[in-house]
């Protein structure tokens, strides 16, 4: 039997050490005040910053890690606490029953001593209330210089030279002792070795580092959840910032800023709404929201799936879609690009057919066309790319926030009067020398709230005239076709239902699967519909039971040819949750239930979800999309 | 379109020790001054706002340490400097002879790329002092030093006083105005950026596999 109502245990994650570091107070040994107003913020020098432990990149070594002292590890392993029988994970017992023992093994290991009867500030691990003003003192971004060491998160990017260039929270007079002094810290660190400064722990407090000369760029961060899993997330928290940067500067224009002027303040190429969308990226990839605050309503927009992305390597969402309208699209978008137009008779060309002088009259219209992207709220429809070039999911990424940050689409419901728009992007982690020029167009179709976003991404920054023809084309096309008409819009549509109750697993309230090749994930759809407060501490929430699901220690079984790696986590933390992981090397699935769940009934339901989603993995992920 | 409000200005404070630098800056930006000597240790960084000409800067001061065991601190001080202050002690005459090498020390670290025309500005501190107790000949000695040696620190100076707030302020708006004009000659010389924006990129479709792993 499975006796799954037992007292209830207590969860690892609240096993750490209440943190009452202030900002670099603890790392560098200083009094946090110093770094208010004008008193002096001293530069540290190595041997004050003995409690720390600070990891160093060894070029060509990867990382290193040196520890100064026998300090204690800022974030304590999970303690595994489902170990599986050795005997067990040998013998070729059937996957379910394997699950089975596997679940229960860990409930009957998890300690009961904690009621969860106090509130739990996911934030901090501690008790202190989560509440508005809480919010406004921690969370939000601030420009104010008052209140700066209180925030919970921080980002900089500063030049070499120490001065600042954006930072998450903090004026000017902050900031300028801080950029002072982090620079400091970094260069005595690297001067003279071949080492890269790569981050300092403490007990609650992590800062790291991304040293891309002439500039740095730095994550500070005493998030409980962001520290339970190693350097990686804040890492590539920072190469998505650097990937913003380079995207509306290019690396050129950032390395010639800079030539034979160290001094320089990179503040005069950026504009105001980059400084915004900085801000709106540091948010969302910390906290799962944003703040969209116009002049006249304060307004935030709660959306986890920026977070989730870094959680899950930078994977990116797919819209769901039958694999027939998904072909339809997709043809649609390789006959654009075999197109052919006639030439205006001044522009004709004679060119060598068999032996004979030919006058060349047409030409292939997106000639100039490189990537093309459907894209329906933040998720990919569709993706044309050349065969032998495909865009990395960071730069797919970089590409939506710019998206999400362009004038808002218009109401019109006459594809004639949408705004086109065309600006130079620079893709970093496929060209950073230089843009590629993209054009946006949004598609109304009916009964859907949303748009349809069409992209189409060109090499020739003059091809603005072929791109708007080629979206005309595409757009008729849609709309031209019965089938498209009628289905595409219904089947978006069904994107919001909750698949949880499509599959008939009412336990699992919530789930994410990830296809690893693809590195495409899908996730029940999020919705929130509270008072803006609210919204923000269950997406928070959310945030934390997924990062703790996937940074608890896994165990790691062989089911025929394959090792799956599973884990099993309770909180007891409101009603209780249960967390499990099941991945192996084709997919990832976490999943969320509510209250603790029985293992029959958790093993039979997050199985079906597995076995959907990989029968339905063609309308589910679009691979690495259709090629030309 | 630009977002920049204040413009940003970095200045590096170099001396002997005990020259007065902390104090200087003490008096400048908070108004105090104290008998105490505490050696500073590595750098310390301090931010006053300015109105320079209409033009509202922010100058963010590195107070280095004097102690020799410090100097060492490296590249990251001298870097991107917009101006440098040169200290010694009217009573102090080895203070005095070290002021080119610490101006070499800055040339060499912060590798600035036009070092004739670099901003150094010099400051002898603590005039308040007895006329007995401070170097012989000072004014010739001073020449000797502005005029004659290689390389020559022929640079503004001023004569201070960080305990009697004699001639601080003076000082520090020269070295605001002349980092000023520092940072504008470099923001200045390159206004073609939106060249940048016109590269092309160069993509073979048929035949490069480089682009990508996939
Ligand atoms: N009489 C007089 N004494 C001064 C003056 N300025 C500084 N002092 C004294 O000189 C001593 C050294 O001053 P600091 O400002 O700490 O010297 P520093 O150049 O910062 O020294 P380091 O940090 O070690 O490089 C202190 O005892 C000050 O009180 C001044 O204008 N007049
Ligand atoms: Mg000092």
């Amino acid at each position: 039997m499975i006796s799954d109502d037992k007292p209830l245990g207590r969860p690892p994650m609240l096993q750490s050490k209440k943190s009452t570091h202030s900002f670099l107070s603890s790392t560098a040994g200083l009094n946090p005040a110093s770094f208010l107003g004008t008193d002096a913020t001293t530069a540290v020098t190595l041997a004050s910053s003995d409690q720390a432990e600070i990891a160093i990149f060894e070029e060509g070594l990867g990382l290193a890690k040196t520890t100064l002292s026998r300090s204690s590890r800022s974030v304590s392993p999970q303690p595994s606490f489902m170990v599986l029988p050795p005997q067990l994970a040998l013998d070729p017992l059937p996957f379910v029953e394997l699950l089975h023992d596997f679940v229960n093994t860990s409930i009957a290991k998890t300690d009961d001593t904690y009621k969860g009867s106090k509130p739990f500030n996911i934030l901090t691990e501690t008790e202190e209330d989560i509440d508005e003003s809480y919010l406004e003192e921690k969370v939000h971004i601030s420009k104010k210089g008052e209140g700066f060491t209180a925030k919970l998160k921080q980002f900089f990017i500063l030049s070499s030279a120490g001065k600042p260039i954006y930072s998450m929270n903090g004026d000017d007079d902050v900031l300028l002792g801080y950029s002072g002094l982090i620079t400091t810290i970094v260069a005595s660190f690297e001067d003279g070795t071949d080492l890269l400064f790569r981050s300092i722990s403490q007990n609650g407090f992590r800062m790291v580092v991304m040293n891309k000369s002439p500039l740095i760029l730095v994550a500070i961060s005493r998030v409980s959840y962001e520290l339970m899993l190693d350097l990686k997330l804040l890492e590539s928290q920072l190469s998505s910032v650097y990937n913003y940067l380079l995207a509306v500067l290019s690396a050129p224009v950032i390395t010639k800023s800079f030539h034979n002027r160290m001094n320089y303040d990179l503040r005069r190429v950026l504009s105001a709404q980059d400084l915004k969308t900085l801000d709106i990226l540091t948010s969302m990839l910390t906290f799962g929201f944003s703040d969209t605050t116009d002049d006249e309503n304060k307004s935030y927009t709660v959306d986890p799936s920026m977070f989730i992305s870094s959680l899950l390597d930078d994977a990116v969402q797919c819209a769901r879609l039958s694999s027939t309208l998904r072909a339809k699209l997709d043809d649609i978008f390789v006959s654009c690009k075999r197109l052919k137009v006639n030439l205006p008779q001044s522009e004709a060309t004679p060119f060598l057919q068999g032996k004979l002088y030919t006058l060349e009259t047409t030409k292939l219209l997106a000639s100039d066309l490189l990537f093309a992207f459907l894209i329906y709220d933040n998720k990919i429809v569709s993706h044309l790319h050349p065969k032998t070039h495909c865009l990395e999911n960071k730069d797919i990424s970089t590409l939506l926030l710019m998206l999400s940050q362009l004038s808002p689409a218009g109401e019109s419901k006459n594809v004639q009067e949408e705004p086109d728009l065309w600006f130079p992007i620079c893709l970093a982690r496929f060209n950073d020398s230089g843009f590629l020029h993209c054009y946006v167009r949004h598609l109304h179709l009916p009964n859907l709230s949303r748009p349809l976003t069409l992209l189409l991404l060109s090499g020739n920054k003059n091809s603005f005239f072929e791109m708007k023809q080629s979206a005309n084309y595409i757009f008729a096309k849609i709309c031209k076709s019965k089938t498209l008409s009628s289905s595409l819009p219904e089947e978006l549509a069904q994107g919001y239902l909750p698949l949880t109750s499509v599959l008939k697993t009412p336990q699992v309230k919530h789930f994410i699967y990830k296809r690893r090749k693809a590195n495409q994930y899908i996730m029940d759809p999020l919705t929130f519909s509270k008072d803006t407060f609210e919204n923000i501490v269950d997406s928070m929430f959310i945030l934390y039971l997924y990062t703790a699901l996937s940074s608890s220690k896994s165990e790691e079984v062989r089911v025929g040819a394959s090792m799956k790696k599973l884990t099993y986590t309770r909180w007891h933390l409101k009603e209780g949750f249960t967390g499990f992981l099941l991945a192996d090397e084709k997919y990832e699935l976490y999943c969320l239930c509510k209250g603790f769940v029985t293992s029959l009934v958790l093993i039979e339901q997050s199985l079906r979800i597995v076995n959907w989603c990989e029968n339905y993995r063609k309308r589910l992920f679009i691979g690495p999309g259709v090629q030309f | 379109m630009s977002a920049r409000k204040k413009t940003l200005l970095k200045v590096i404070v170099l001396g002997d020790l005990g020259v007065g630098k902390t104090s200087l800056m003490q008096q400048f930006v908070n108004k105090k001054f104290s008998h105490q000597y505490k050696a500073t240790i590595g750098a310390d960084f301090l931010t006053k706002d300015l109105t320079i000409d209409n033009k509202t800067v922010s100058l963010q001061i590195w107070d280095t340490a004097g102690q020799e065991r410090f100097q060492s601190l490296g590249v990251a001080f001298y870097r991107g400097a917009d101006c440098c202050v040169l200290c010694y002690d009217v009573t102090n005459e080895k203070s005095l002879n070290n002021l080119s090498s610490w101006k070499d020390e800055f040339l060499v670290q912060s590798n600035v790329s036009n070092p004739q025309d670099f901003p150094f500005i010099i400051i002898g501190n603590k005039i308040d002092v007895d006329e007995s107790k401070k170097i012989p000949s000072l004014q010739k000695k001073l020449l000797n030093i502005t005029n004659n040696q290689l390389g020559g620190l022929n640079y503004p100076l001023f004569e201070t006083s960080a305990k009697d707030s004699i001639n601080v302020e003076t000082a520090f708006e020269n070295v605001a105005r002349m980092a000023l004009q520092q940072e504008e000659l470099n923001g200045a010389s390159r206004n073609d950026m939106n060249d940048d924006y016109h590269d092309a990129i160069n993509i073979h479709l048929e035949n490069d596999n480089s682009g990508c792993a996939c």
